[in-house]
């Protein structure tokens, strides 16, 4: 396994982990410790294999992106504070689930034109995302950031992938935030019509 | 530090971070070429008289279940067969098994285990399933390299390919190594016939996907394993597996396993032919061939004549047969040369595999009803002998 896929992995175990355990909430010294309790047992091994072989079997290397993402959400998950600001996750996980949409379909063979197969070296490809990371440094730096830092991954080749793609976007982020999207949407359908359900003006009142 | 210095070093940064990949994507290069297709001459003593030697690699039961062998030359001139076998397709039980044949002995090694699952996920560090498809390749300075599939599930929607290098003829094997092809869970890819060389240098892996849709394509890989693109020879699910018979250096045609959908039941599936004119660049769409083929596996070589020879089950609904074709006109006609197997019993052979030894003999290795894995040997005087 990669450096980037160990890191990746064990991030992913280590999140899931630290939503499952209690953490305690006044001491920064055990908060630090269940992390690396969470750590530990993510190298845990259950036939013949660490905790972390067994998704890094079925969902392949994790993305830079979701890397961050899950780092910001244990940083969260620690210190009670939220790392990220919610219109910027907002926008990354909009942003995730449009190109989901465009690549994974497209590189199913649905139709002739493989946008994956573009990510192994395309200049096109690559001026495109050079200028979205400068034009989303303007509106949103955080993922402009991370665009950046996916970059800089696929420069130092931290992952098994040497499509650029596999650095920015993988299916669990995808997936999660389409889950998210629906979510959003379905919260929006609910909005309007509990808005008008007699008594609501009076209840919301403060 | 003000917003527009702020904008100013972030755009530096930007033009560090993708100045490398955009160096490598617009600098100049040579343009892609296959290597000269390796047409090997007879050696002048060579008999004239036909011959045509049938065996079965191993006699007794070894697995319940054996499939999909894949034939590559040594570089000391012995033929190394790998095949899986197990319990069944997709069975954890499945392992890939090795055996050498030493031309002029007529005897195949005994059987031995490659890797299986167990070796493979420890190699790997993840989980795995099952084994599948492997696909053999000699390199010119010797070495030999097998690309093989495992899943994380039992269908082979789960599938990906991984690579494992022998340096001494098969002996010993590097670890197990896994190619990154698709951006869903990396899952969906398959192998099933042997790699070809380009002239920089790299592999063309023909490769095939099997998740949502299922179409052939063609990987370039470095010799280490890195994937540095890939081509679609076609979309939708229309067909799969391909086998590349290199013609000269930009030419080349790609035979492929039909799929045969419910639209297509009012018509015979045939075999399939893609053409390419710049090296694998681009293909054109597959045409249907006059051999006809029930959506099993089919291979083609180049012989040392000049002629492609086609290895298929020519049955529309069963693969009961396997027939041996010829094209003297860079694959535009067939004419079918032998039956090389037809059984009445209900007999299975299935997934050919075929070279041409540096001593001109041609020798296919294919499934046997899908408990043993059978050899069959020939020369171009047995093949010249059955010119309808």
């Amino acid at each position: 396994m990669s450096p980037g896929a160990t890191i990746g992995q064990t991030l992913l175990v280590s999140a899931v982990l630290l939503y499952l355990l209690p953490v305690p909430r006044f001491s920064a010294i055990l908060r630090s410790a269940t992390l690396v309790v969470c750590v530990g047992i993510s190298f845990f091994r259950i036939g013949g294999l660490s905790l972390i072989a067994y998704p890094s079997g079925l969902l392949g290397d994790l993305s830079i992106t979701t890397q961050i993402l899950l780092a910001c959400s244990i940083a969260s998950r620690l210190t009670g504070v939220d790392v990220l600001p919610d219109r910027d996750r907002s926008f990354l996980l909009t942003t995730a689930a449009v190109s989901g949409l465009l690549l994974y379909p497209l590189s199913s063979g649905l139709t002739g034109l493989d946008l994956y197969s573009w990510g192994f070296g395309s200049g096109v490809l690559m001026i495109g995302l050079a200028l979205a990371t400068f034009v989303s440094w303007c509106f949103r730096p955080v993922a402009a950031v991370m665009l950046l830092l996916g970059v800089v991954a696929f420069d130092l080749n931290l992952l098994a992938s040497t499509n650029i793609w596999d650095y920015l976007l993988d299916p669990a982020l995808v997936l999660f935030a389409w889950g998210w999207g629906l979510v959003l949407l379905m919260r929006r359908f609910r909005a309007p019509s509990s808005s008008l359900a007699p008594g609501t003006a009076e209840a919301s009142q403060p | 530090m003000t917003a527009r210095s702020q904008r100013l070093s972030f755009l530096a940064l930007v033009g560090i971070a993708f100045a490398p990949p955009c160096i490598r994507a617009f600098s100049p290069r040579a343009g892609l070429r296959f290597a000269e297709a390796s047409v090997s001459l007879p050696s002048p003593g060579a008999p004239a008289h036909p011959i045509r030697e049938d065996r079965f690699v191993y006699t007794h039961r070894l697995t319940r279940f054996a499939h999909s062998p894949t034939l590559t030359e040594l570089a000391n001139g012995d033929l190394l067969l790998v095949w899986f076998g197990g319990d069944g397709e997709g069975s954890p039980s499945v392992g890939l098994y090795q055996s050498t044949y030493r031309p002029g002995v007529g005897m195949w090694t005994r059987p031995l285990l490659l890797t299986d699952r167990e070796q493979t996920q420890a190699e790997l560090g993840r989980y795995v399933f099952t084994l599948g498809n492997p696909a053999l390749w000699t390199a010119p300075e010797g070495s030999v390299y097998l690309f093989y599939v495992t899943s994380w599930a039992a269908g082979w929607s789960g599938s990906s390919i991984h690579l494992k290098i022998s340096r001494d003829n098969g002996k010993t094997w590097t670890p197990a190594k896994r190619l990154v092809t698709s951006p869903f869970f990396n899952s969906g890819t398959l192998v099933r016939n042997n790699p070809y060389l380009y002239r920089d240098g790299t592999i063309g892996l023909p490769a095939y996907h099997e998740l949502l849709g299922v179409f052939p394509e063609i990987l370039r890989v470095r010799r280490d394993g890195r994937v540095l693109g890939k081509t679609r020879i076609d979309y939708g699910k229309r067909s799969l597996q391909p086998s590349i018979v290199t013609l000269d250096e930009e030419r080349a045609l790609a035979l492929l396993r039909p799929r045969p959908s419910r639209a297509d039941r009012d018509r015979e599936p045939r075999v399939l032919l893609s053409r390419t004119t710049d090296a694998g660049q681009h293909w054109s769409r597959p045409a249907a061939l006059e051999l006809t083929n029930p959506g099993s596996s089919v291979v083609g070589l180049r012989a040392s004549d000049g002629s492609i020879l086609a290895v298929t089950n020519l049955s529309t609904t069963s693969r009961n047969d396997l027939s041996l074709a010829r094209s003297v006109d860079s694959g535009k006609t067939w004419t079918v040369m032998a039956a090389i197997e037809h059984s009445e019993q209900g007999h299975q052979f299935a997934y050919p595999t075929l070279v041409q030894a540096t001593d001109g003999r041609i020798h296919l290795a294919y499934a046997w009803n899908y408990a043993r894995i059978k050899h069959v040997e020939f020369n171009m005087a047995w093949l010249d002998d059955h010119v309808p």
